[in-house]
């Protein structure tokens, strides 16, 4: 288990829980990001959001916010 | 049977939503705001068979939660019995995100049909959907769609022929027998507290979910219905739940999967970057490349705006003949002058400003609906962090560049009403496309090729300034909630629709105009009777007299009185600073001046040797720190006020502008003093 944002560039996996403010956990839910969701990775740079694909969606989300999300990365990826 | 009909539009941003909206409709579209709010309220009629439709296109959220006013104004315009019919349009080929917006809508007793838009894309992307059975899963008409294709649009006509639309109601027993599970056995007891056969329009199902994602005003139309005792339990329960909208949300999309099982095929195809967005969201090129495109959107929003401004610089010529035919005919020259100099002057100083304001919303307008605002959000959502606001303010800053009015009115991305008020406010020090004509000018018959410095001095107090503005204004406007980060969707780059982007930036223009035109005449009917003298001759005016009677107190700000007068109708119009300029050193009338400036360039060497005759090199230092830092003009302050419905703290940020202004051209004064 890990935090969305120290996933690397390139790596999936599947979301376990959406933790935060209700206000913030609402707005991600809203563009497809829940629990049991895989998500892939596409770029992640210091300073910059973590950019990431889920249900087929290209999303930007900021680092901050990434620290709330806890995620499973796939071993073989 | 009746003849006329309410088609309420409803989907995601970037679901095609507007595309349909305009096809539909064509050029019987009003445009206004929702009663008291400050989201837009876009509407139009239609006429199919014999029937009269009124669509109401609502604003594009993610979903029905009240996260934002634009979700707030949506959920009430549907439950508020004003549509007969709701249309939800999703993205095909992004099918299970963008159906959580039917998954929110699910529970709501109001009709509604499923338009499966895009389907050409899904197709290109290798994806097959069998909509026939997703509407047998749903219970609700189903249509695969094309927004684009207008050939397509016979099935939706037929569609609304049809007599059973009562029968259209989206059945959740399926989504809350989920919610059942998720939630336990608090489901349950919620559910014995408020009628079991739900509130208005929504099922109690659809209640309870949004009580458990504590939707602050489901709550309260709760507590509106329940008893007392029975809300007092339910604020109890509520208080143990955690992440329900994780839950709630799990539900929805488990729900949506239900529905699309086996009925959509997708293409393995793993995603990647494409080859341009490897460049425009790379760490070292994306913001060359962002400010490379946005230096030529600029440039081009000039271009755009040129024939416009044109107009509005030549049509000032007319008012010599008018008034020369109204002496003729007798008239009083105080009523002459009144016409001439204020009332036409200042309606064609307003289609000048106008020039601005399409030429900058054509080009964002462009950029943003092709795809690639949102990755200039994305590479500035740093910068844009330090101030407290994040990437989707970015808009406003840019728009500025080009017209501060615009630059107002580009704050709509944003979710709430402080990091709208608090984007202004910070975007009001981005100096405008005609700040620079001034300060170039001033500039360079000053200091020659030591203007390169001087612009750069700007530029370096500018970042200062922003940033004591972000601390000022951030503290008080950017609360806890309105502190949130970037959540952004990236949206595959788009064909731009030209026609439908013209008519919009027009009507942008228009509304504009129609505000500007009031502010502009209040203000010059100002000017003008402090300007206003019998025989032309500036020196006979009050604005002369008082100019001159309060020189001492301004010469403390560096400013002479033709400075200090020339700063002051700065605020009117920025480029209007260099025409009242002008008309002071030339002695004749000032109003008159303000148009005809940006017209008459060859004038400008006549500015140039009657301003080093009359200023030092310190007092026009501080004329140019006092201009330039002076707040945009009056038409920018009363499309802030429009847009943030608050001419308090409207007048609050200018008043913090005029003040800075002044302060820094004291200091720039005083150390430039020093030196020559």
């Amino acid at each position: 288990m890990q935090k969305l944002s120290d996933v690397k560039s390139g790596s999936s996996g599947q979301v376990l829980s959406v933790n935060g403010r209700t206000d913030f956990q609402r707005r991600i839910t809203a563009v497809g990001i829940t629990p049991g969701c895989r998500f892939q990775v596409v770029q992640n740079e210091k300073k910059y959001p973590v950019l990431l694909n889920v249900r087929s969606t290209l999303l930007a989300v900021d680092r901050g916010d990434c620290e709330e999300i806890m995620v499973e990365v796939a071993e073989n990826d | 049977m009746t003849d006329t009909m309410t088609i309420a539009l409803l989907g995601q941003p970037n679901s095609g939503k507007s595309t349909f909206f305009n096809a539909l409709t064509g050029s019987h579209q009003h445009v206004g705001n929702w009663p008291g709010k400050t989201v837009e309220r876009n509407a139009g009629t239609f006429k199919a068979g014999n029937k009269i439709y009124t669509v109401i296109d609502l604003p594009g959220t993610y979903s029905l939660a009240a996260n934002s006013e634009e979700e707030i104004v949506t959920r009430d315009a549907i439950v508020s019995g004003d549509a007969d019919l709701v249309c939800i349009l999703a993205d095909a080929s992004q099918l299970e995100r963008s159906l959580f917006m039917l998954a929110d809508y699910a529970g709501i007793r109001v009709p509604v049909v499923l338009l499966l838009n895009m389907m050409d894309v899904a197709q290109a992307q290798g994806k097959t959907i069998d909509a026939e059975a997703i509407e047998k899963n749903l219970g609700i008409p189903v249509l695969p769609f094309v927004a684009s294709d207008k050939n397509g649009y016979d099935v939706f006509y037929t569609l609304l022929e049809r007599k059973d639309m009562q029968n259209w109601i989206l059945d959740d027993t399926k989504l809350a027998a989920m919610y059942r599970k998720e939630l336990g056995e608090q489901y349950e007891r919620l559910g014995r507290l408020f009628p079991a056969d739900g509130i208005d329009e929504y099922t109690s199902s659809w209640l309870i979910a949004k009580l458990a994602e504590l939707d602050p005003a489901i709550e309260k139309l709760v507590e509106t219905t329940v008893s007392p005792e029975n809300y007092s339990i339910i604020r109890k329960e509520l208080e143990a739940i955690e992440n329900g909208s994780s839950h709630t949300g799990n539900c929805k999309f488990r729900w949506i999967d239900s529905i699309l099982e086996g009925n959509v095929s997708q293409s393995n195809k793993k995603a990647a970057l494409g080859k341009f967005d490897r460049l425009a969201l790379s760490k070292r090129g994306g913001k060359w490349l962002a400010a490379g495109i946005i230096l030529a959107g600029l440039i081009i929003s000039m271009v755009l705006a040129s024939p416009i401004m044109y107009l509005g610089g030549e049509l000032p010529i007319l008012a010599d003949p008018i008034s020369r035919w109204f002496l003729d005919m007798g008239a009083k020259p105080i009523l002459v002058s009144l016409l001439c100099d204020c009332v036409w002057t200042s309606f064609c100083f307003t289609i000048m400003m106008c020039g601005f304001v399409f030429g900058t919303t054509f080009v964002f307008g462009f950029l943003e609906e092709i795809g690639y605002m949102a990755r200039i959000s994305y590479v500035f959502d740093g910068t844009m962090r330090k101030l407290g606001l994040h990437g989707k303010a970015v808009m406003p800053f840019l728009v500025s560049f080009g017209c501060n009015i615009a630059g107002a009115t580009g704050v709509r991305v944003l979710d709430t009403w402080g990091q709208r008020m608090a984007a202004i406010a910070m975007s009001w020090v981005v100096p405008c496309g005609s700040t620079w004509a001034v300060v170039g000018l001033i500039s360079s018959v000053f200091f020659g090729p030591g203007a390169a410095l001087v612009v750069f001095l700007l530029f370096a107090v500018s970042v200062l300034h922003l940033r004591l503005t972000a601390g000022i204004f951030g503290k008080k406007l950017l609360t806890e909630g309105d502190r949130t980060g970037l959540i952004m969707e990236l949206p595959p780059y788009h064909k731009p629709r030209w026609g439908s982007l013209f008519k919009w930036s027009l009507n942008k223009m228009w509304q504009a105009f129609q505000r500007a035109i009031r502010v502009v005449l209040v203000t010059y009917l100002i000017l003008w009777v402090f300007s206003y003298t019998v025989d032309g001759n500036f020196s006979g005016s009050l604005l002369y007299r008082i100019g001159n009677y309060i020189e001492p107190v301004t010469m403390l700000f560096g400013l002479r009185w033709q400075t200090f007068i020339a700063w002051i109708t700065s605020m009117f119009g920025k480029e209007g600073s260099l025409g009242a300029m002008a008309a002071i050193f030339t002695n004749s009338s000032v109003l008159h001046a303000i148009t005809h400036m940006s017209v008459e360039a060859a004038d400008n060497s006549v500015i140039a040797i009657a301003l080093q005759a009359a200023l030092t090199k310190p007092e026009a230092l501080a004329y140019i720190f006092a201009f330039y830092f002076n707040m945009p003009c009056v038409m920018t302050m009363s499309a802030t006020a429009h847009e943030t419905r608050s001419l308090k703290w409207t007048l609050r940020v200018a008043g913090y502008y005029i003040l800075m202004s002044l302060v820094l051209a004291f200091i720039v004064y005083h150390i430039s003093s020093l030196f020559f």
